[in-house]
């Protein structure tokens, strides 16, 4: 090829692309254009970072997210926080089966849980499929010491959904009190340690003394990481 | 519940004896995989680290007993001092095969009118590590370098390598052909020389194993995560290089060293022979590892339990059925709720107890995702008496198969273990549902489009590597279930593709090969036109006619009856194309050329992502023989697979090549950005486009279109059913 032939070509792939990536209401045609657009977006945009310090993210205060959340939403709320990505946001229920509840967030990402036990997120990217957590569950919610197995699920790079089982031990700890959204919540403190293996993960709960877990701090899977659910009204 | 009380509940029948293996095999042996170590005694072939100048697991130029992570595809580039150039794309299609194909370039080998020109050469390696590692024993491979094809790197070997320390690898072999032509000692038999003339594209069978042999041996050193050291002794002669080409042998010894950027990118360099540095360049793609596992698409609504009968009277008394409006508001607003999460829903059944819902799914890549989204609206949306509930996937009109599904076993066991679910539900064929009402708003519906294209042509060993690119407007009209008018319109921007088209010289009919000539129009093609009707005449029995401008080089009829039930392994079809060469401009006008095409065809599903088709007839050249194809899917929508056509047409008659084959990719765009899309990229690649073995490129054809809600792929798929 000549050169002049090349940048013929390289300018009108880029012009094609560009251009043409997304028109129309045929997701199948369009898909491989629109993706291409937005490889070059993202690229685009991480050369644009090149050289320039990292923006500290404002992190929104809990209790602001809280009291807003309370003010439009009448049912069972929580306040979730990933660790990993710094995301915080209200869930309001959308849906209760038994113990299990379906919860969403502004930004329809979904968090499930089963008697307060994290059972499950949707729309995260690396999703906790689905969880047994009734074993554990028993001795936390009790506040008992104890042993019990846990066992977490996550779809592979196949779409196959892989089961990991931990061994878990729980301790408990002190009473606890803190102030959030203007009530004073009291609790008691529950360690639990989770071994798969060679690794290990910490959770922990405030347990209240009728066995609501009132705050939890639970780990999603290696990707999601730690999730905190803090309850706001229950 | 472990693995061993699953298996009570089973019965007897064949289908479900497959779908047994599928779970256990699922949850059973992938809960050992994820958490525990390899049980002592359980062997593993030896993993590669990085690879040598021929893309396979190897040293420099030798070969080594390991292999690449199974399923890994990789597109390693080999760049020698001199232009010499070694273009590979490996597949490791099994945990022990690896096999390769080459695109290389050899300065000086062929000789033009007394002037020395660089020879072009195609060809395929096969690699198996038949013998892993054990405590004494090396690991083994056996391979064939270059087995089809002109022969210019032809070989064979058998090779063992050990891991003296955990860092420090030694290999030892013995090598035939070319690689048995430094230090040789004469072994059996006699090899036929290499034959510039022939056509190439035959197995040189006859010459596996025999002729000379030589040893060659090497050593790999990890030095940390990221560098590896190299450093052989090599039985491979450069005969034709040293003879023709400027190719100094001083020394028998290559050196090289690989620095493993990231899971993605190896970079290598080398020092060959003590005359030439070379460089290599490898993009290395895991289908296992897609950028979002489990995909970005918005939240599912969660399944909504049904009041108490107390709280609900009216509901779970049924009395709603003899309200004539009742059915309508239902399926309307199911239809509005699904249609929010990318399901179409085509028509609808409903009684006091049971719903049959058929629903199109327009992105989720596996069927289980919409299959489940489907379950839980229903849920939200039926009266309390229905618990039964019916999802039958359908595509081109087509009932494909029937979901049945408790609605009590939906409530209960919502985002739990989806593997649990798929114990409950019963999979059955789609039997005709008449009590089935259309839903009015679903047809018909227009689709158009408007996006880039680019067409690659390569191997031309004038101008390897050509491109053109441009843009598409396509339009499909839905006039009703089954009957699809469609049409797509391209405008080239640029491209080289059409220069200088020239026709061959062979004496058979020119249905492929003139294909430059077609790529030299670039004016507002038409690339297809036409108007496809989809029925399903019986049980397990799909159809298919498709009339007009077929692609972009034929026109005509073309006609497709598929069987095929829910479970089954086999499929057979039978198809028959009668059709009329374009003319080159690709607007309404034909050329002289027609001919009927006809096949019997027979799929077959090995199991573990392995598919086998035979498709036997008649070819566009009027030429008779078979196809065989064989692919590897993984449960991700990856596919990768070879084939290779022979016919009666002789291969003088066929030309250089003697017979068609390739290779083809298909990746789900899903797979890289996450978002829901049936969308995938699709490339085949053959080594040469000649006349032999030619088939119509018909869009729509049954069997993939039949097969995404059948078993095999929805028990595959069925992980996503609560997503």
């Amino acid at each position: 090829m000549t050169i002049p032939m090349y940048r013929k070509l390289a300018l009108a792939t880029l012009v094609s692309l560009t251009v043409l990536a997304g028109c129309g209401n045929d997701d199948i045609t369009n898909a491989s254009g629109r993706y291409f657009l937005d490889l070059g977006k993202g690229i685009a945009g991480s050369v644009k970072q090149i050289g320039q310090k990292p923006v500290a993210r404002k992190q929104p205060d809990p209790e602001l997210v809280a009291s807003s959340a309370m003010k439009l939403n009448k049912g069972p709320l929580l306040l979730l926080s990933m660790e990993n990505t710094g995301y915080i946001a209200p869930l309001g229920m959308t849906g209760e089966t038994g113990g299990m509840r379906t919860w969403f967030t502004p930004h329809k990402l979904s968090v499930i849980t089963r008697n307060g036990m994290l059972a499950g997120t949707r729309g995260f990217a690396y999703d906790l499929m689905s969880a047994d957590t009734q074993a554990t569950e028993r001795l936390i919610r009790a506040r008992r010491a104890g042993s019990a197995s846990l066992i977490l699920r996550h779809l592979d790079g196949l779409g196959r959904e892989r089961p990991m089982i931990l061994t878990c031990q729980t301790r408990i700890g002190k009473e606890i009190s803190y102030p959030f959204i203007g009530k004073t919540w009291h609790g008691t403190a529950v360690a639990e340690r989770c071994e798969a293996n060679g690794m290990a993960i910490d959770n922990s709960f405030v347990v209240a003394s009728d066995g609501t877990i009132l705050l939890s701090r639970q780990w999603g899977g290696p990707q999601l990481g730690y999730i905190t659910l803090q309850m706001i009204r229950p | 519940m472990a693995a061993g009380q699953r298996n009570k509940h089973k019965t007897g029948r064949a289908g479900k004896n497959r779908r047994t293996g599928r779970i256990i095999g699922a949850v059973g042996a992938l809960s050992l995989g994820i958490c525990g170590t390899v049980p002592a005694g359980n062997a593993d072939p030896l993993a590669n680290i990085s690879r040598n100048t021929y893309g396979m697991p190897g040293l420099i130029d030798m070969p080594t007993a390991e292999v690449r992570p199974d399923g890994e595809f990789a597109i390693p580039f080999t760049w020698i001092d001199g232009n010499t150039q070694r273009n590979n794309l490996t597949f490791q299609i099994s945990p022990r095969i690896t096999v390769a194909f080459r695109y290389s370039r050899v300065p000086d080998l062929l000789r033009k009118n007394g002037t020395p020109t660089a020879l072009y050469d195609r060809s395929f390696d096969v690699h198996w590590a038949f013998l892993d590692e054990g405590k004494y024993l090396p690991s083994m491979a056996i391979g064939l370098r270059d087995f089809i094809g002109t022969g210019v790197y032809s070989g064979e070997y058998v090779v063992a390598t050990k891991s003296v320390t955990p860092k420090l690898r030694a290999t030892a072999g013995i090598g035939w052909g070319r690689l048995g032509s430094f230090g040789s000692h004469s072994g059996w038999g006699t090899r036929p020389s290499y034959d510039y003339s022939s056509n190439g594209g035959n197995l040189n069978d006859n010459a596996w194993f025999k002729g000379d042999w030589a040893p060659f041996f090497g050593l790999s050193y990890q030095l940390n995560d990221k560098w590896t050291l190299k450093a052989e002794y090599s039985s491979d002669d450069y005969v034709k290089e040293r003879q023709l080409a400027d190719f100094d042998r001083r020394t028998p010894f290559n050196f090289a060293a690989n620095y493993h950027a990231n899971d993605y990118l190896d970079l290598q360099m080398f020092y060959l022979y003590g005359e030439k540095v070379g460089f290599q360049f490898s993009l290395n793609i895991d289908p296992k590892k897609p950028t979002f596992p489990s995909g970005t698409e918005a939240a599912p609504l969660p399944v909504k339990p049904r009041p108490s009968p107390s709280a609900d009277p009216e509901g779970w008394s049924g009395a709603w059925v003899s309200d004539p409006t009742a059915q309508p508001a239902i399926q309307q607003s199911l239809a509005a709720a699904l249609g929010k999460e990318g399901i179409i829903l085509e028509g609808m059944s409903l009684t006091k107890t049971t719903a049959n819902l058929r629903v199109r799914n327009t992105i989720y890549r596996a069927e289980p995702e919409a299959v489940g989204r489907a379950a839980r609206i229903a849920t939200r949306a039926l009266p309390s008496s229905v618990d039964t509930i019916v999802i039958t996937p359908v595509s081109q009109g087509m009932a494909l198969s029937s979901l049945t599904f408790r609605r009590s076993d939906l409530e209960q066991m919502a985002d739990t273990n989806s593997y649990d679910m798929l114990e409950r539900v019963k999979i059955t064929d789609a039997k005709p549902d008449p009590k089935a009402m259309p839903t009015l708003t679903a047809y018909p519906r227009f689709l158009w489009g408007l996006s880039p294209y680019t067409a690659v042509s390569l191997f031309d060993p004038n101008e390897p590597f050509k491109m053109d690119v441009g843009a598409e407007l396509s339009a499909r009209y839905e006039a009703a279930p089954g009957l699809v008018l469609s049409g797509s319109l391209r405008q080239k921007v640029a491209g080289n593709i059409g220069n200088n088209p020239e026709h061959l010289t062979t004496n058979t009919p020119h249905v492929r090969s003139d294909s430059a000539f077609y790529s030299s129009h670039g004016d507002l093609t038409i690339n297809s036109l036409q108007a496809a009707w989809y029925a399903k005449p019986g049980d397990n029995i799909y159809s298919r006619v498709t009339v007009g401008l077929l692609e972009r080089m034929y026109g005509g009829v073309s006609g497709e009856v598929l069987w095929k039930p829910v479970d089954s392994r086999l499929a057979l079809g039978l198809e028959t194309d009668w059709v009329k060469q374009r003319a080159y401009d690709q607007r309404f006008d034909f050329l002289d050329y027609s001919t009927v095409t006809g096949f019997a065809s027979a799929y077959y599903d090995f199991g573990k992502g392995y598919m086998g088709e035979l498709d036997v007839g008649r070819y566009l050249a009027r030429d008779w023989g078979a196809t065989f194809t064989f692919n590897r899917t993984f449960e991700n929508g990856w596919k990768v697979g070879a084939f290779a056509t022979l016919t009666d047409m002789s291969s003088t008659d066929f030309g250089e090549g003697s017979f068609d084959k390739g290779i083809m990719i298909s990746i789900p765009i899903t797979w890289a950005t996450g978002k829901p899309t049936l969308s995938s990229i699709n490339a085949t690649i053959r080594p040469l486009l000649r006349d032999g073995g030619a088939m119509v490129n018909v869009d729509g054809r049954l069997y993939d279109t039949v097969n995404t809600a059948h078993t095999g792929e929805l028990y595959d798929g069925w992980g996503r059913f609560w997503r």
